[in-house]
């Protein structure tokens, strides 16, 4: 007895298989994209996280400092220090001996010294301090004294390093400095610290500048504007604008805003206006459109009551609009973030050591000092240079996800 | 009516309507035809057949309610189409009462057929039938055809049969001073003559249900009715 | 005069014109959608406008609270007047006007807020309410008016689009009332809705019409024949026949309005 097929089994349409099989593929396909992007993905991030993770971590070496030290030096934190290095390496000898020994040590450790000192408290014959070690000696540490790392230290410098990690007298600590410390020559004391807060700066003020304008020049145009070919020239060019290469922004900042206008070069105001100005059209552009989601039932309503046209935008279209448009301020700020060449024109590529405390002074952005670091030598800067890559990735992370947050909140259904 | 409904089906069921209008007509016509007939062939089978056929014709009536009722129910109609519904309801009532009137007439007539009936006396019957049924064939076409100034005419025809209707009174009444021994068939010929001039009056409803379909209100001419049966008195005392 | 008698005669008994629309031509830039309209509006009485589709009533209804006003290239000639005066006039404020003529649109659009607010807004703007309590009683108001306030009386800082169709158009209704309009267009305000919902509109149409002049534009002839006292009849931007609802659907005059009703175009 055969088995009768059922009517509406698949195998009663023609063409009907052959397209299902079609149709799997594509969806493999698909996946395999994906996937791939997905591995591309791990890879870079996993890279760079791999390079810079180290960043956020130093060094710290445990020396000991006797009472007759402090007697001796205590006023003076530098001399302190290096009679203390020398203490504890007593087969530094010469002057070469001395300056090697000297290089073990973290450039700003006198300054750590002082503030350690200031906390010993009580009377012991013998104490013993954490300082950080120079930048060679962390790298070849960090690497676990990997040939390569070595062959940057001296025969002797590579036996104390040696022997300090053989006796345990090498720990790894938290880097605060590299997230508040500002740039330095020094790797040991260099942090984006100045940076991070250099691009806050300039991206409150593009924010502030952006988003009025732009929020305003979008409400006027789509709610308020007679739609004659000058608002449509308008449109056209605001709609060219948003891909008008970043770097033009920067020339046209530095022709206005410090030649005619006199502004203090690499300034954040300077950094913050000239980002609005790259930000602008897309915000507006955002802004129109999500003006143009809420459906015009609401504003016929209104107007049906006896509003007036602003009542109408103002109570109830800009409340619809305003998730869209928030969404699309902070993807624009987003982008401004990561924005390096306009800020290179208006000068923020010079080397800034002390955080900006106002407006005017000049600093420097997270995208720029990956930038500048990116060219030193020093090894440990190709280490900070993946570690700031690594904060300015976490940043717009932040970013996005406060974006999506919001759009959750304030998304109205109507 | 100019145009077609767009719902096609709709015009279907209203030509239906139509049609079992028609089909009642031509069956009271037959019916009082054949009753007539009957009366003066004295024929019994043919009356007993026509007082049967007499059910077909409430059947008839029964089916008209039924699809009136229902156009009214599912098509919403309005302005023309809704008066014409109406009044197709009105006017099977109208055909009903007059199959009964032809039913009325042969069930005399298998009464009369055991009496003697005088000659010239169903002579005028016959000529009234002829102008009821001219009536009802032209009421008809003027139903069908939507046709004001026919179902006009109907209404004056009237007029003749309510004046044979009279004088054919006057006869009879002359055979029953003349003889009282006539007085039973001549009681009956009476009914008979009646039941003919109120088939035509429902003719004449009917025409008018028909301009009320048409105009959208109500015949008002003020139609006079000639027949005068009424207000006939016999004079006392025989003219010998 | 005894019913029996007006009947016969078949007057037409246009009581108090409250909006007299005389020569009424609209167009949108070269396309012209209505010649030449003449309609009144009676006072406390419902009147529908009803035609085919494209034949120019919701223009028409949309001229009435100069909401065609939004649309650039309409232009409107001939006179509309509203107890006398003109609604075109230069000196006319359009926010005024849309106080004392009110709309309620085909699609319930009730405000993303809460009830509460929805029906507030109206007499907010207007500045109709002193303070809150004024306030309160105004919305309660309108939403009994509106048939709805037992059934929200304890939700009224819910949103207003928790309702449903039905309760959602009612609430636009109580919106309209708020502001103690004394026309309220309706733009086939039913069409979106069930028929106990639609019925439920339709009895308070009959409330409301105590109060308010009522004009509503339905594409179901059948709602036009149910709920109004006059009927207009548009066919390609023409006003064809005009007049009582019970004559418009028994016994019109014009043919195109009878073939319309009867089903045979449109």
């Amino acid at each position: 007895m055969t088995k009768q097929t059922h009517p509406l089994a698949r195998a009663t349409l023609p063409g009907l298989e052959a397209r299902y099989r079609a149709e799997i593929r594509f969806k493999y396909i698909g996946l395999v994209a994906v996937a791939f992007s997905l591995v591309f993905l791990f890879f870079l991030i996993g890279g760079i996280a791999i390079k810079g993770v180290g960043a956020f971590f130093k060094t710290d070496v445990q020396l000991e400092i006797t009472k007759e030290l402090i007697a001796e030096h205590g006023s003076d934190s530098y001399t302190l220090l290096r009679e203390t290095l020398l203490y504890n390496l007593p087969e530094a000898k010469g002057r070469l001996g001395h300056k090697d020994a000297y290089k073990m040590i973290a450039a700003g450790a006198d300054d750590e010294l002082e503030k350690v000192m200031a906390n010993l408290g009580e009377t012991s014959d013998i104490f013993k301090v954490w300082l950080p070690v120079s930048d060679t000696i962390d790298m070849a540490y960090k690497a676990d004294l990997a040939e390569d790392m070595l062959g940057t230290l001296t025969a002797s410098q590579q036996k104390w390093l040696q022997s300090w990690a053989d006796n345990g007298r090498l720990r790894m600590s938290f880097n605060w400095n590299f997230l508040t410390k500002g740039d330095s020559r020094d790797p040991e004391r260099a942090g984006i610290g100045g940076a991070f807060l250099g691009s806050v700066m300039s991206l409150l003020v593009c924010l502030i500048l952006s988003f009025i304008v732009g929020i305003f020049a979008a409400i006027y145009l789509e709610e308020f504007a007679p739609k004659n070919k000058l608002t449509a020239f308008l449109e056209v060019n605001i709609n060219n604008l948003a891909t008008v290469p970043s770097i033009i922004f920067g020339l046209l900042g530095l022709a206005v805003f410090l030649n005619l206008f006199g502004l203090p070069r690499s300034s954040a105001i300077v950094g913050g206006m000239v980002l609005s100005l790259m930000t602008l059209p897309t915000i507006i552009i955002t802004s129109r459109v999500s003006l143009q989601a809420v459906p015009p039932s609401i504003r016929e309503a209104a107007l049906g009551l006896g509003a007036s046209q602003i009542q109408a935008v103002f109570h109830h279209v800009l409340p619809l609009a305003i998730p869209g448009m928030l969404t699309g301020t902070i993807l624009g700020m987003a982008r401004a973030l990561g924005e390096t060449a306009p800020l290179l024109m208006i000068g923020m590529v010079a080397f800034i050591v002390d955080p900006p405390l106002g407006f005017m002074d000049p600093a420097t952005a997270l995208p720029v000092q990956v930038f500048l670091w990116s060219d030193s030598p020093e090894r440990a800067f190709a280490e900070k240079t993946s570690g700031a890559i690594l904060v300015l990735l976490v940043f717009l992370l932040f970013m996005n996800l406060t974006a999506i947050l919001l759009r959750k909140k304030l998304e109205k259904k109507w | 009516m100019p145009q077609q409904h767009i719902v096609k089906a709709y015009d279907k069921e209203l030509a239906a309507l139509d049609q079992l209008i028609a089909d009642m007509a031509r069956q009271v016509r037959v019916l009082l035809t054949e009753s007539v007939t009957s009366l003066v062939r004295n024929d019994d089978v043919l009356a007993q057949s026509v007082i049967k056929s007499d059910k077909e014709i409430d059947a008839l009536q029964v089916a008209i309610d039924k699809q009136a009722t229902m156009l009214l129910a599912l098509r919403q109609p309005m302005a023309a189409d809704l008066r014409t519904i109406i009044a197709s309801l009105r006017v099977s009532n109208d055909l009903e009462r007059m199959g009964d009137y032809a039913k009325n007439i042969s069930k005399r007539t298998i009464t009369l057929s055991k009496i003697p009936m005088m000659a010239s006396a169903a002579r005028s019957v016959e000529r009234m039938s002829m102008l009821a049924c001219a009536m009802i064939d032209d009421v008809l076409e003027a139903w069908l055809q939507r046709d004001i100034e026919l179902a006009l005419k109907v209404i004056h025809q009237d007029e003749e049969v309510d004046q044979l209707h009279t004088s054919l009174f006057r006869e009879i009444l002359t055979y029953m001073m003349e003889d009282p021994r006539n007085i039973t068939a001549c009681t009956h010929l009476m009914f008979i003559s009646k039941n003919i001039e109120r088939v035509g009056d429902h003719a004449t409803n009917i025409a008018e249900q028909l301009y009320f379909a048409v105009k959208g209100k109500a015949f008002n001419e003020g139609h006079v009715s000639l027949d005068e049966a009424s207000a006939i008195v016999a004079e006392q005392g025989s003219d010998k | 005069m005894s019913i029996l008698k007006k009947v016969e005669i078949g007057e037409e008994l246009v009581l108090n014109k409250k909006i007299i629309a005389k020569n009424v031509c609209v167009s949108y830039g070269e396309l012209q959608v209505l010649h030449n309209v003449n309609l009144e509006i009676s006072s406390n009485r419902v009147t529908a406008l009803i035609g085919p589709s494209g034949c120019g009533k919701t223009t028409f209804l949309r001229c009435l609270n100069r909401m065609n006003d939004l649309i650039p290239s309409c232009r409107l000639k001939g006179s509309i007047t509203l107890d006398g005066f003109d609604i075109y006039d230069k000196s006319v404020d359009v926010e005024v006007l849309r106080r004392r003529v009110g709309m309620v649109f085909q699609k319930p659009n009730p405000f993303p807020k809460s009830i509460y607010e929805n029906v507030a807004y109206g007499p907010r703007i207007h500045g109709l309410a002193k303070d809150k309590a004024a306030l309160d009683v105004a919305v309660e108001k309108s939403l009994r008016r509106a048939g709805l306030w037992d059934e929200v009386k304890d939700r009224l800082d819910a949103p207003g689009t928790s309702l449903s169709g039905g309760q959602q158009q009612r609430l636009c209704i109580a919106r309209a009332i708020a502001i103690e309009p004394e026309i309220i267009l309706m733009d086939e305000p039913c069409s979106a809705l069930d028929p106990i919902a639609t019925a439920r509109i339709e009895e308070l149409i009959h409330e409301l019409k105590e109060r308010y002049t009522i004009i509503i534009v339905t594409h179901s002839m059948q709602q036009a024949a149910r709920v109004s006292d006059y009927t207009a009849f548009f066919h390609l931007g023409d006003l064809v026949e005009k007049g009582e609802t019970a004559t418009i659907f028994t016994n019109p005059k014009d043919e195109r309005t009878e073939a319309y009703i009867t089903g045979r175009i449109g």
